[in-house]
């Protein structure tokens, strides 16, 4: 798979290159009256994917598009590969490699043909037969943008971001619309790039993405990055150390009373289930038996589990990721 | 080397879709050709005038009356059929006859001895545009016959210029097909792909990369100079094979002409892709502006007597001076030098044109404020 650098490259990418290769430094933009970025800081080093979650309006695209060049901000700069995007935008390009969301690349051109346009736009382009490889793109290499379906169009996508051997990958929601399977070989594809010594920044709407790809991971609301770290990191300081999640099956059910439970640190009803947010779940579970015994509650459907982003992605906006 | 493939890779990405988007290949190559073969159909396919039928109604036989009979016989516009006035009133309302010549008795007599105007009727029908046409026609010949047994004192005679001895009537209509296969293609089949293009995140994309604003609009322009060089083979060939048209009587002038009136197209295009909102917006004032250009640039239809208005207005159109430098090089094989003045409005009009879109492009595709 990971056929676009040579070992030596990655090597003397990895040598030569500044550790930090993508950097932000307190952009700013406004629109009107609104202010959609507020001193937005971040950096990302060679070989690391950072994620950044936040619910739709919270500034991710316009955060992304300053760091990308494609949006001028108000104050604040954005460095990359140590070249300044907006005064030094032409020497960058070569260096960066863009997957827009939902990826619009010309409809009535072919996989082959849109892969053979991109490529003449590098010095040093991957060879397109290797591409269609290593996106398993052979067979639809004279098929139509068009016709392709979500899942190819994202792996062409991503072939197109990689096509000028980019140090740098800007990657915005690239597996949004694919089936678990297709979701898990572009999964696959990302770490391969992340171990060939790119910096990548990743925007997701799934949780289970961001835990399973990203090293570090920010979250973002208001234009705001409200916290940042691994997963692991983020779950242990904004997390609860674990959940018991039960259905009351229809019936009614005090949240204060169970708020009082034995370790019970956090309560919350969503969509039918109840979360309880514990630092014990034995004794949690020992405490919620007694408690449905006494009230003849038919607890189905009971699980423990630890505390996720989700969980994280809650605890700092208050809102679930999808809202 | 890798501008020359940039700028082939863009030229064929607009080539291709052109070709591919069944709309635009429509609208771009065969909408001409059916326009061609439409007027071809209904000029019966020929540019040789067509005779109109007159009724005749002799009350005269003397020697004016046969005269004038066979002044119509020989004109070569009319056909004439005898009969009744009733009859022949009946036959022209029904659209049969076009119009009906009557010549009173005594009408020789009264021309011989000279005793004051001698009064001939002619009836027609104002609904028919054809019917007024043969009255004007009957009038004229009857006018030019008033000198009878005297010498006239002007001789006229039809010459047409050298330069259109060998046109007929579909070689005066390829420019104003050419015009609007150009406008067609510059102006709405670009301009509206290029603001979906726009609107859909393609552009931005493509700006990400190493692609400078410089390679794409050349590249876009070269790709519908191919495709304006496709037209005129096209609509050439289809006239050449159904109707006899000649080549153009300056080909590397008309050629000149069409590239420069196209990179005006494309600039007009490029320009409302780049101002418009939405592609949803783009395509009607793409319309509006590629029909307003054709209409009121003299191309589709004369507008030589015009309201007045209408032709101010049409000096302010680029169509007006592309319409004019084809008929001028393309059909009389004028030197590209008598049409300088029309050049400059197009050269003007392209770099107009591609200045704003890319100063636009380059504010709201490549870097966003």
């Amino acid at each position: 798979m990971a056929a676009s650098l040579t070992e030596a490259e990655v090597r003397s990418a990895r040598a030569a290159a500044p550790a930090v290769l993508i950097e932000a430094r307190g952009l700013v933009k406004r629109y009107g009256d609104k202010l959609a970025v507020d001193g937005f800081s971040l950096q990302v080093r060679s070989g690391e994917i950072v994620g950044l979650l936040g619910p739709n309006g919270a500034g991710k695209t316009t955060a992304v598009e300053m760091m990308e060049g494609l949006r001028r901000p108000d104050a604040g700069q954005s460095i990359i590969c140590g070249l300044d995007v907006h005064r030094q935008g032409r020497a960058l390009r070569p260096r960066i490699g863009i997957a827009l969301q939902a990826a619009r690349l010309p409809e009535y051109a072919t996989v082959l043909e849109i892969l053979t346009l991109y490529a003449s736009f590098y010095e040093d382009p991957m060879p397109v037969g290797d591409l269609l490889r290593q996106f398993s793109l052979e067979e639809k290499a004279r098929t139509r943008f068009s016709h392709l379906s979500g899942g190819q169009r994202q792996r062409l996508a991503l072939a197109v971001a990689l096509i000028g051997r980019p140090k740098v990958l800007f990657l915005d929601e690239p597996t949004t619309g694919l089936d678990p399977q297709a979701r898990h070989a572009l999964w696959d594809v990302i770490l391969d790039l992340k171990e060939e010594g790119r910096a990548i920044l990743l925007t997701t709407h799934y949780m289970e993405e961001a835990e399973r790809l990203c090293d570090r991971v920010a979250v973002m609301d208001h234009g705001r990055i409200l916290a940042e770290g691994t997963p692991r990191e983020l779950t242990r300081a904004y997390g609860p150390e674990a959940a018991v999640e039960l259905d009351p099956g229809g019936a009614r059910v005090d949240l204060a009373e169970l708020a009082r439970l034995s370790a019970v640190t956090g309560v919350r009803s969503e969509d039918g289930r109840v979360l309880l947010h514990t630092a014990n779940p034995p004794a949690t579970l020992m405490a919620l038996a007694r408690y449905a015994q006494e009230r003849s509650l038919p607890l189905s459907d009971l699980r423990t589990r630890s505390a996720t982003m989700d969980d994280v992605f809650m605890a700092l906006t208050g809102r679930r990721l999808r809202d | 080397m890798r501008m020359a493939n940039q700028l082939w890779q863009v030229l064929m990405l607009n080539v291709r879709q052109q070709m591919r988007n069944k709309s635009a290949f429509f609208f771009n190559l065969i909408m001409p050709v059916l326009m061609l073969l439409f007027f071809g159909a209904t000029n019966a396919g020929s540019d040789t005038v067509t005779a109109v039928t007159v009724g005749l109604v002799d009350r005269d036989g003397g020697p004016v009356a046969q005269l004038i009979r066979t002044g119509l016989q020989e004109s070569g516009y009319f056909e004439v059929e005898a009969g009744e006035e009733a009859e022949l009133i009946r036959r022209l309302d029904a659209g049969k006859v076009r119009a009906v010549l009557v010549l009173p008795a005594g009408l020789s007599e009264q021309v011989a001895v000279g005793s004051g105007p001698a009064e001939v009727i002619v009836h027609w029908d104002p609904t028919s545009t054809a019917s007024a046409a043969a009255q004007g026609g009957l009038q004229y010949l009857i006018q030019g016959l008033e000198t009878f047994q005297k010498e006239p004192s002007i001789a006229v005679r039809d010459q047409r210029l050298d330069s259109t001895e060998q046109l007929g009537l579909f070689d005066f209509m390829m420019p104003g097909l050419l015009v609007y296969m150009t406008l067609n293609a510059g102006v709405l089949a670009i301009g509206t792909a290029v603001s979906y293009q726009q609107r859909a995140g393609t552009l931005r994309h493509m700006f990400s990369t190493p692609l400078t604003m410089g390679a794409w609009l050349v590249g876009t322009v070269l790709g519908n100079h191919l495709l304006a060089i496709l037209q005129l083979s096209v609509i050439w060939c289809v006239g050449i094979a159904f109707f006899k048209i000649q080549l153009p009587n300056n080909l590397p002038g008309t050629v000149a002409i069409l590239l420069l009136s196209s990179t005006a197209g494309i600039g007009i295009g490029l320009a409302i892709a780049a101002f418009a909102r939405s592609g949803e917006t783009a395509m009607p004032i793409a319309i509006i502006a590629s029909m307003g250009l054709t209409f009121l640039g003299n191309a589709m239809m004369p507008l030589d007597h015009a309201p007045e208005i209408v032709q101010t207005v049409m000096r302010f159109m680029p169509s007006y001076y592309m319409t004019h430098a084809l008929q001028q090089v393309t059909m009389k094989g004028q030197p590209l030098a008598a049409v300088l003045p029309d050049l400059g409005v197009l050269a003007l009009t392209a770099t107009i044109g591609l200045g704003l879109a890319a100063w636009r492009l380059r504010r709201t595709v490549v870097t966003a404020a």
